[in-house]
């Protein structure tokens, strides 16, 4: 931002100077123009003048007066005399003689006068145009005339004829003067000039390196594919939403180098990066993200971006490539986008892509996937300003779900969950669904955490009667600020603590059961339970129930949905984790219970709690204290 | 540094020739078209003009008068040591002055320069008398009288 400030102020600075050296360039030019205007104009008066006066002192016929009558023509070459001042070089009067040859008459130059009659040629065919058609001329010398810039004739007439010429010389060095006179201000004129030529050699200097740098910079030299410097670029000046989007990440490559070689594999990159931009065609574009990642982008065609997808697959992964007589075939994880019409950010929709090719990888790479995103919102949240914002504003709101006892249908617990409230539009609550992954493990997490603690604190504070439940991610146990943080509330809120369950989720193996025993000892210090989330899927397994010290099961949702279809095979698993819940003497909660039908298959098997939309969706607290 | 130097030095010298040079081109021109021939013996005592001719190799310059084909008058002085020489048919005399072309009629035509512009003058008569015809290009440049 302030780099840009600067950039453009030196910008404005150089345009101003040069716009001003021009300025004064062009205003000192037109001033000298004037000024020896002025002069042509002042000797065209002076003309007029001494014609006047000799016009005064001669009656008629001015040559007849002169010729032979030496006090006159003293007279006359005095008036001339007195007007030859430094500005003019010559002052003189030429008459014709019967065989057109100019004569001087009167000369003006007292320390070399001419003598009456003799022979003139003025080099110049404007003297015979005066003279034939009686109008003032100004003729501009040049080098063959010596130290005379402009000449001005002035016909002297007599009853409407010509009967001679008065040649006024303005000297060159008298325009010399007029040129000079403006010197200061041509000097600083040509100072600045000077300075400009050199910041523009400066400037080009500067572009050149600039250019040089931002082409290494764009340009992996290894795969020739840009880099990831060139995408900023990129759509600093291009529509994002115009777009289709790849991420494309070449599968286990590093077995390659090491069963070929680092030649071969630089050598198969670069095979697969011309495919690609082959494939996209010449408006795309491939990018080099990193390792054997790469990004690419082309303008959005009449073919759907599903089969432009298969059609990279096939071409890129599927067809072999031929390198130093080697043929080999690339397992490729790609997954594109159809980019939503209002979308700004590139790096909201790499985020996205990357998510959609962490799930491909994860289950067994090797395939392609599209996201197809119609509108922004999902992207919107999935921007960490926006959460960061929301957190800061402390937008967050906490709606408790009832936890049922099957029987009875009575409530015994309440399930904290978090949602942040919209920006634009208050009564839209954003699912953390949409923007967990983002902030997981960074500060704006613990952030959260400690408004979702606050307000289940507050709310059992103000409900004295009330169990509540909130959900932890295992490894946020692991994360001392996190620890820290339950910690200290539930030392500062022990009468409280033993109305409160941390519902444990995790997404990895727990690899170290100590310390995660530690741990829920901790927890459960204070009197507070804890509960194992969506049991029976991933890697909540029967470990935990060997290992781990717990209180509750949370059934996986999965298992529950799977009873609406009268599954036997999930009718029979479920059943064996109650049976296994009463032998261990743990709390069973079926989750998901969402129509009648599951609720009595949960009341059939004999599953003490129950939750899901059929018997109470997340609300605010005060909706069922009533 | 030394390039430099070798400039200064010759940028002043290369000027001068040339001024001299010119000087000469002008010269011959006018000479060859009064005297008719190629290479054309002048006899000046002019100096400088003596240095401008010296180096060419189309104006010869000659020890005496009467080996000349045109002599070139720069001053009063010398034109009235020349007065005898001047009577010859064989020896044209051309002036660097108004001043001289109108004082002595011997002198054919006169190259000068007034009011800053150089001018050039042939008197008809005394043309027609030595027998010498200019060229076209001469004519407007020949008066009946000064």
């Amino acid at each position: 931002m302030r780099e840009s400030i600067v950039d453009k102020f030196i910008g404005f600075l150089l345009i101003s100077l040069i716009v001003f050296a021009i300025f004064l360039q062009v205003s000192t030019t037109e001033n000298t123009k004037k000024l020896k205007n002025d002069e042509i104009l002042k000797t065209e008066q002076y003309a007029q003048k001494i014609v006047r006066l000799i016009e005064l002192r001669v009656n008629s016929n001015l040559e007849k007066t002169l010729k032979g009558n030496e006090l006159v023509q003293k007279e006359l070459n005095e008036i001339l005399e007195a007007f030859l001042t430094k500005q003019y070089s010559y002052i003189f009067m030429l008459s014709k003689d019967d065989e057109g040859h100019y004569r001087f008459i009167l000369d003006g130059d007292k320390e070399n006068p001419e003598v009456y009659g003799s022979i003139f040629f003025p080099k110049s065919a404007l003297f015979d145009k005066v003279y034939s058609e009686g109008k003032m001329s100004i003729i501009e010398q040049h080098d063959d005339v010596e130290g005379v810039w402009v000449s001005l004739v002035y016909p002297y007439r007599e009853e409407g004829k010509t009967e001679a010429l008065l040649v006024l010389d303005l000297s060159r060095e008298y325009a010399s003067y007029l040129n000079n006179f403006n010197s200061p201000l041509v000097r600083v004129v040509r100072i600045m000039q000077l300075f400009l030529f050199f910041a523009l050699i400066f400037l080009i200097m500067i572009t050149y390196r600039y250019y040089q740098t931002r082409k290494i910079l764009i340009k992996d030299s290894l795969s020739n594919a840009y880099t990831k410097y060139y995408l900023a670029d990129f759509f600093n000046k291009n529509d994002i939403a115009k777009y289709h989007f790849f991420l494309v990440d070449i599968d286990e490559f590093k077995a390659f180098n090491k069963k070929h070689g680092n030649d071969f594999g630089d050598k198969l990159i670069q095979s697969f990066v011309s495919r690609f931009q082959e494939a996209l065609g010449e408006d795309a574009k491939v990018i080099r993200s990193v390792g054997t990642e790469f990004i690419a982008f082309c303008p959005k065609m009449e073919v759907d971006i599903y089969t432009l997808s298969e059609k990279l697959f096939q071409l890129l992964g599927t067809k072999a490539y031929h390198i130093e007589e080697e043929r080999v075939h690339l397992s490729l994880s790609i997954s594109a986008m159809n980019t939503p019409k209002t979308v700004h950010s590139v790096q909201k929709v790499l985020h996205i892509l990357d998510e959609e090719l962490l799930k491909i990888k994860s289950q067994g790479k090797n395939a392609f996937s599209v996201r197809c995103i119609d509108n922004d919102e999902r992207m919107t949240y999935n921007d960490i300003d926006y959460v960061k914002l929301a957190l800061e504003e402390e937008r967050l709101l906490c709606l408790y779900q009832p936890i049922y006892e099957t029987d009875s249908k009575q409530i015994v617990k309440y399930e904290a969950l978090a949602r942040l409230i919209d920006k634009e539009e208050p009564s839209k609550l954003i699912s953390p669904f949409e923007f967990m992954q983002l902030i997981k493990g960074t500060s704006q997490y613990i952030k959260m955490s400690k408004l979702v603690l606050s307000d289940v604190f507050y709310t059992l504070s103000k409900y004295p009667k009330i169990e509540i439940s909130m959900n932890l991610d295992l490894d946020d146990l692991f994360n001392k600020d996190m620890m820290k943080l339950i910690n200290d509330y539930l030392v500062d809120n022990k009468e409280n603590a033993a109305r409160l369950t941390f519902e444990i989720i995790e997404e990895n193996e727990i690899s170290d059961y100590e310390r995660v025993s530690d741990i829920f000892n901790a927890l459960k210090k204070y009197g507070s339970k804890i509960a194992i989330d969506d049991f029976g899927s991933g890697y909540a397994n029967y470990q935990y129930l060997i290992s781990l010290d717990i209180d509750i099961l949370k059934i996986d949702g999965s298992l529950i949905r799977k009873l609406k279809n009268d599954d036997k095979r999930a009718y029979i698993v479920v059943e064996s984790i109650k049976n296994l819940a009463e032998i261990f003497d743990y709390e069973l909660v079926a989750e998901f219970v969402s129509d009648e039908f599951i609720y009595s298959k949960v009341k059939d098997l004999g599953i003490r709690y129950s939750q899901g939309y059929y018997l109470g969706e997340p609300r605010l607290i005060n909706e069922y204290l009533r | 540094m030394i390039k430099i130097f070798l400039i200064i030095c010759i940028i002043p010298w290369k000027l001068w020739a040339w001024d001299k040079e010119s000087t000469v081109k002008i010269y011959h021109h006018l000479f060859h078209a009064i005297s008719q021939k190629e290479v054309i013996k002048v006899y000046t005592r002019d100096k400088e003009y003596r240095d401008a001719f010296d180096s060419s190799k189309l104006i010869q310059l000659v020890d005496t008068p009467a080996k000349a084909d045109v002599i070139l008058i720069c001053c009063d002085k010398e034109m009235k040591k020349l007065i005898d020489v001047s009577k010859s048919q064989d020896v044209n005399l051309f002036a660097t002055s108004y001043k001289l072309l109108k004082q002595y009629p011997q002198i054919i035509g006169a190259f000068y320069w007034k009011k800053g512009r150089s001018q050039l003058l042939f008197v008809k008569e005394r043309l027609k008398k030595r027998n010498i015809k200019l060229p076209q290009e001469y004519q407007k440049f020949v008066v009946e009288s000064l």
